[in-house]
C-alpha cells in the first residue's frame, strides 16, 4: 500500500447522534479527488460510561448508506490504543467519528515541485483554533 | 476488524520526539523511517529525487556511548510499536551505528 500524506480528522456529536449529514460534503472532496477517506471508526460513550466503537459495516443501514461509498477500502490505520485515548477524552453520552484521509492532491502538487527542480520541505499543520485567533 | 494494537496518534507523536532527539543532521531520515505511511510517501518522493535526502545530508556528528545507545533504544521502541519493520530498523540502526 502506497498512500500520500495521511490526516486524521475528529468529529464530534456531543449528543451521541451519528448521522450521514456530514457525508455528502466528504462524497464531493472524494469524487473530485480531493481526499481519500483511508479508514474510518466511530467511537460512543453511553451516559453510564460505557464505550463502543463501531467500524463503518456495523453502522445502522440508514447511516451506512450515507458513508458506505465515502470508503473505497479500509486500511487498518486506527488502532486500539487510539480508541483507548479517544474514549478517555470523550464526555458521556457523546460520540466521534474518526476520518483517516489521504491527501490525494498533494501526489501532483508534490510532482509539480519536483519537476519544477524544487524540493519538497515538509508541510507544517496549523490547529485551527491558532488560526482563529490570529485571524479574529 | 480486528485492530491494530497500537494508536496512530501516538505513533505520530513518537516521530516528534525522535525527531527532536536526533540531530538535525539526522532530521530528514528519522522522520522518514519514523512513520511508516509517510515514509511510504517520502519513497515516491525520493523515487524522483534520490540525491535530495541522501547525498545532500552532511556527515553526521559523532555520537557519544549513551546518546548512541539511547538512539537504538528509540528505534526499538519504533519496532516493537510496529512503525519501523524489521528491516527498516536495520537501516537506521546501521546508519547510526556507522554515523
Amino acid at each position: 500500500m502506497s498512500l500520500g500524506p495521511i490526516e486524521m480528522f475528529v468529529v464530534g456529536f456531543p449528543d451521541n447522534g451519528f448521522n450521514g449529514e456530514i457525508a455528502p460534503a466528504l462524497a464531493d472532496l472524494v469524487e473530485a479527488g480531493t481526499i481519500r477517506v483511508v479508514d474510518l471508526l466511530f467511537i460512543a460513550k453511553d451516559t453510564d460510561g460505557t464505550v463502543a466503537s463501531f467500524e463503518i459495516n456495523e453502522l445502522d443501514d440508514d447511516i451506512l448508506g450515507a458513508y458506505d461509498t465515502l470508503v473505497d477500502e479500509v486500511h487498518n490505520l486506527i488502532g486500539e490504543e487510539d480508541v483507548e485515548d479517544f474514549a478517555d477524552e470523550l464526555e458521556p453520552g457523546s460520540s466521534i467519528a474518526l476520518l483517516v484521509v489521504e491527501h490525494v492532491w498533494a501526489k501532483p502538487f508534490a510532482d509539480a515541485v519536483a519537476d519544477s527542480g524544487g524540493q519538497w520541505l515538509g508541510s507544517i499543520h496549523i490547529p485551527r483554533d491558532v488560526v482563529d485567533e490570529l485571524t479574529a | 476488524m480486528l485492530r491494530r494494537r497500537g494508536g496512530l496518534v501516538r505513533a505520530a507523536a513518537t516521530t516528534a520526539v525522535v525527531a527532536g532527539t536526533a540531530g538535525a543532521v539526522r532530521h530528514h531520515q528519522e522522520t522518514k523511517y519514523a512513520a511508516k505511511d509517510q515514509a511510504a510517501y517520502e519513497e515516491q518522493m525520493a523515487a524522483q529525487q534520490p540525491e535530495v535526502v541522501y547525498a545532500e545530508a552532511p556527515a553526521p556528528a559523532p555520537a557519544g556511548g549513551d546518546d548512541l545507545a539511547a538512539q537504538i533504544q528509540n528505534l526499538a521502541n519504533l519496532k516493537a510499536q510496529g512503525v519501523l519493520s524489521e528491516d527498516e530498523f536495520a537501516a537506521a540502526k546501521a546508519k547510526l551505528i556507522s554515523g
